[in-house]
């Protein structure tokens, strides 16, 4: 495990990580380690377990077992409270943006700027936030108006919506699951300009993706998964589509029993 | 591609239609008045102007708060027998007659009694709604039972008369010449705008009433964002019964009979979206005018009830078409 982690300052790693729903086990002895500033594709089969290792990572799931390191420090993953108040953010796959709102309404949904009486009766700082969105999305050079109602936005312009609003904490990390699936070529391709547009700005990235052309035009490294498996990490700029499939088909070759050898 | 000229027809003919939609109510509004200022030259009087405000003054209330659970996907069908139970509970606490037979209470405290009820009604429904996810139309229409013998039991099914003046001038006395109870409604739809518009409450009311699980994946308290639409339409349905007993001078136990669906109606006609997110104060108040000058106008005419009821049909046929052609 060691010389996996050596010279390479990894910001996350997860160590050993099984996860079991009764019977079933979602994730055995699972080993995944995010890189400073690197965008790691997590790539797998229906099932073979990414969603599960991400929701551990952001405190939606706890474990069974392992460990979770966050810049060498172990944590106890226990709320997504907690994942956000070390610096992790997750987009959704399901979006989770609310098309009668406006951009600048989602951007800030839960956490508005607010005066007065707390709680729900909280004053809303409407130019302040409406400011705020606009600076956000001019930095990350996302054309939109805030005041869009969002259901007037195409399918890849609410992606960027929604993965903008998790860089309003500042985070070190964000989490994005299927970001470009179901988006037209063109959408697709501004959501991986704007991860592009993240990495330069010194976040960590975990892409979570089905689809291999993407992984290999966005991902440093792909981490692969089967049936709850660790299959192995190998070099997003030199992987072959072939060598991905393989592996999420089958899991990691039998000659490989050294983990992350391919890559180190 | 060919597609892209087909893409803009389609996005032209939703715009109008969402411009339809958006401003229809407003539009139909316009053309009632004009029409009945062309038709009958008492119509467009002051008095006649304050006379349909006086008549839409209850409907009107309950609208306003009935706005906050459809604005939310909900809705409270409730409304007329809460306002009836909460009249009949603060005249007879107030007098000290009936259920609570010689333990009169000072107004104040009457109307304070009345309002509890009607919270804990919205509570009661909102609670089984947000909780356990009964939908509210199922709920409410329990809460109707429940409120409608309540009152029969709290009134012992008999009208209650010689109020005190106290409690029947909330909604019986004039202001600077004014009537009361528009002064009321006005007060309420004011204040209701600006909650809908400044708090975050109201920001989560069109969250959740749009995408209730964006709602709740983004943290937002779901479940007290819609028990507390649902306690707000039952205490404006309570201050319609407390400003009902200025109108009638005494509390009668059918005094919420027919109020249902009005209120619903006039909503709907102002343009609120049918299924939750979007629509505002504004909008129900032209919904409610549209309904009062309907009425006050045809009277005028000498069209009678029965022509009245079916003119009322014709006009909510079209603005429920309006809305859901209009949704976008």
């Amino acid at each position: 495990m060691d010389e996996g982690t050596q010279g390479h300052d990894p910001i996350v790693v997860m160590e050993d990580i099984t996860k079991r729903y009764g019977e079933v086990v979602a994730l055995e002895d699972v080993t995944l380690e995010l890189r400073r500033n690197e965008v790691l594709a997590l790539a797998g089969d229906n099932g073979a377990g990414k969603s599960t290792l991400i929701k551990c990572l952001a405190g939606a799931v706890r474990p069974d077992d392992g460990t979770i390191r966050v810049d060498g420090e172990v944590v106890e993953m226990d709320s997504p409270r907690t994942a956000k108040r070390l610096g992790i953010e997750t987009t959704f796959q399901d979006l989770a943006v609310a098309g009668n709102l406006t951009v600048t309404q989602n951007v800030f949904l839960g956490r508005e700027r607010a005066s007065g009486p707390g709680g729900l009766f909280g004053i809303l700082d409407k130019s302040s936030m409406r400011r705020r969105a606009r600076e956000l999305l001019e930095e990350l050079e996302i054309g939109v108006d805030v005041e869009e109602k969002v259901s007037n936005l195409s399918g890849g312009e609410r992606q960027l919506v929604s993965i903008s609003r998790t860089l309003l904490s500042d985070p070190k990390i964000v989490i994005m699951d299927e970001p470009t699936s179901a988006l037209s070529v063109e959408g697709a391709e501004r959501v991986l300009d704007l991860i592009d547009r993240m990495q330069a700005q010194g976040i960590s990235i975990i892409l979570i993706s089905h689809n291999l052309d993407h992984i290999r035009r966005a991902a440093d490294r792909v981490q692969i998964l089967h049936q709850g498996t660790d299959a192995g990490v190998l070099d997003g700029a030199t992987v072959t589509q072939d060598e991905i499939v393989k592996r999420m088909v089958a899991g990691k070759p039998s000659s490989e029993d050294e983990r992350h050898a391919a890559v180190d | 591609m060919s597609s892209s000229a087909v893409d803009v027809s389609v996005v032209r003919r939703r715009l109008t239609l969402m411009e339809l939609s958006r401003y229809g109510p407003v539009i139909g509004l316009i053309g009632l008045y004009v029409a009945f200022t062309l038709l009958n030259d008492r119509f467009l009087t002051v008095q006649n102007q304050v006379n349909v405000l006086q008549q839409v003054s209850i409907i009107g209330i309950m609208a306003i708060g009935v706005t906050f659970p459809i604005l939310c996907a909900e809705i409270d069908l409730s409304i007329a027998q809460v306002m009836e139970v909460a009249g009949l509970t603060m005249a007879t606490l107030a007098v000290g007659a009936r259920l609570f037979e010689g333990s009169a209470l000072p107004v104040p405290a009457a109307i304070l009694g009345g309002l509890l009820l009607a919270a804990a009604f919205g509570t009661l429904s909102g609670y089984v709604t947000a909780r356990f996810g009964v939908p509210s139309f199922m709920t409410t229409l329990a809460v109707l039972f429940l409120a409608d013998g309540l009152g029969l039991i709290v009134s012992g099914n008999r009208p209650i008369i010689g109020l005190p003046a106290s409690l029947t001038g909330v909604g019986g006395s004039r202001v600077f010449g004014f009537p009361s109870i528009v002064i009321v409604f006005a007060v309420l739809l004011v204040l209701s705008q600006l909650l809908l518009s400044y708090t975050r409450f109201g920001l989560y009311i069109y969250a959740v009433g749009g995408d209730r699980t964006a709602a709740e994946r983004m943290g937002i308290d779901v479940m007290t964002v819609r028990m507390g639409t649902l306690v707000i339409s039952s205490l404006f349905a309570a201050v319609a019964g407390l400003v009902t007993l200025g109108r009638i001078g005494s509390a009668v136990p059918t005094m919420g009979a027919g109020l249902l669906l009005p209120p619903i109606a006039a909503v709907i006609l102002g343009g609120a979206d049918l299924f939750g997110g979007s629509g505002n104060m504004v909008g129900t108040l032209v919904g409610v005018l549209i309904l009062g000058v309907l009425q006050n106008g045809l009277n005028l005419l000498g069209v009678d009830p029965a022509g009245q009821l079916v003119a009322q049909g014709i006009v909510l046929m079209l603005a429920v078409l309006a809305n859901v052609l209009g949704r976008d």
